[in-house]
């Protein structure tokens, strides 16, 4: 055998290929051909290397992307395995976007919220903040009418003793008074009954809250049922 | 008459075992178990790095290429027919789908110019650190062996380089490598002979040298 079909077996040869008469016709010539003898000595050489390398490291993010594709794979495989875990896996997922656009909105929606709870107990409760002279500012009421408030009482009578002392001769009597700015009684007209010292008294002695436009007070008239030494205003 | 396993030969019988091994993998796979994924991951995800990256001579490259063939065992566990073994078939794949990039790097990145040419080096920082098992001249040494041995596999023909890779690196048998090229075993001894010639012509004397090197200390003076 020549050496050129020689060489071409040596490969095979190393692997363990050859077999029978063909083997024994290569070993033979081997043992006779320096140069084949070479030509096997480099291609073992060489197999030796190739074999002796070491085996590259795989890089650890590596293994991790493996490890979450192995997964993945696995979780979809899963949601294929019955309608049941479908529609589970398909309301996860709605579940789950659903959240994703919710989350960035909780916040600024959360705060718009405690921001309006917070300005609406500021301005409308009376009691939260500011208490006390904001609740009755009587700049709020822009246009009032008379109220009664004091009965001073005549000369040498303690205030008010008109109002809780002997019933009024009369049954019912009902008086317009005319009330000026400070409050005194400028004039008044009898509606209903008779004028006597005891009505007549009251209406002088009495003071009038005077009515207010826009704060500033104003002549305004207020009409005044008396019945058996009570008043009832309307 | 029963023939027993011990009758076989041993790469029969171990043949055997592994497709046994293989048949309950591939069942625990369609049943999605988690140990089964586990399992094919600690079997096949370095070997499948290695030739890989044997093939491709690029890290980045062969992760991606790792990614996609795990990704298409997970899809297509369902589909194996169990004709060849599980390891045959997903080195297959791999072959596949290392062709395939090698295919895109040839059309796309013929003209990209690298950067940083200190990043090709490859050195990762195992290989920097100092190897207690190894005296300094012996990790230089083992560094330039697999330089040029590197080197050498990555000016191979594609076609010889994966014959090679897979005979001499990953260790198939021939049958195996006809399996997973899907060529004949004629073709399979041609490539392997080929390609290792072409390996031995292109390391002439590197190699030899380098081992003669190893028996000498830095100054070449030989000690005694």
């Amino acid at each position: 055998m020549s050496c050129e079909k020689v060489q071409k077996l040596i490969s095979p040869l190393l692997d363990r290929r050859l077999a029978g008469r063909e083997r024994e016709i290569v070993l033979a010539h081997l043992a006779s051909c320096g140069a084949c003898v070479q030509r096997l000595q480099a291609l073992e050489n060489l197999r030796s290397n190739l074999r002796r390398l070491p085996s590259p490291g795989m890089p650890a993010h590596l293994v991790h992307k493996l490890r979450v594709l192995a997964s993945h794979e696995r979780a979809r495989q899963m949601t294929r395995s019955s309608w049941a875990t479908w529609f589970g896996h398909w309301a996860d997922r709605l579940e789950l976007t659903f959240n994703n656009l919710m989350r960035p909105l909780a916040l600024p929606f959360a705060g718009g919220l405690l921001s309006a709870v917070v300005v609406f107990c500021l301005i409308f409760v009376p009691s939260f903040g500011t208490a006390g002279p904001l609740g009755v500012d009587p700049a709020i009421e822009l246009v009032t009418t008379p109220v009664d408030g004091t009965v001073e009482g005549a000369p040498g009578e303690t205030p008010g003793e008109i109002l809780r002392g002997p019933a009024l001769s009369c049954d019912k009597t009902i008086v317009e008074l005319d009330i000026d700015e400070s409050g005194n009684v400028r004039d008044w007209n009898m509606l209903l009954g008779q004028m006597n010292e005891e009505v007549k008294n009251l209406i002088i002695y009495s003071h009038f809250i005077p009515a207010t436009y826009f704060g500033r007070p104003v002549p305004g008239k207020v009409i005044v049922a008396l019945h058996d030494g009570r008043d009832a205003r309307t | 008459m029963a023939t027993s396993i011990l009758d076989l030969g041993l790469d029969r019988a171990a043949e055997i075992v592994a497709e046994g091994d293989d048949l309950r993998l591939v069942q625990a796979l369609r049943g999605g178990t988690e140990e089964a994924y586990e399992e094919l991951l600690a079997r096949f995800q370095q070997p499948v790095y290695t030739l890989a990256l044997r093939l491709l001579e690029d890290q980045s490259e062969a992760g991606d290429v790792v990614q996609e063939v795990f990704l298409k065992v997970f899809r297509n566990i369902g589909s194996f027919r169990a004709q060849s073994t599980l390891k045959t078939w997903i080195y297959r794949i791999t072959v596949n789908e290392a062709h395939n990039a090698r295919r895109w790097r040839f059309r796309h990145k013929r003209r990209e110019v690298e950067l940083d040419p200190a990043a090709e080096d490859g050195r990762s920082f195992e290989d920097v650190v100092a190897d207690r098992a190894q005296s300094p001249f012996e990790a230089v040494f083992d560094r330039e062996r697999r330089a040029l041995l590197d080197v050498a596999l990555e000016r191979l023909n594609p076609i010889f380089r994966e014959a090679v890779v897979l005979r001499d690196i990953m260790d198939l048998s021939y049958e195996e490598i006809a399996k997973t090229l899907n060529v004949s075993m004629g073709t399979v001894k041609s490539r392997i002979l080929r390609g290792r010639e072409a390996l031995r012509e292109q390391l002439a004397g590197d190699l030899e040298r380098a081992s003669a090197l190893q028996l000498l200390p830095e100054d070449g003076r030989v000690s005694l």
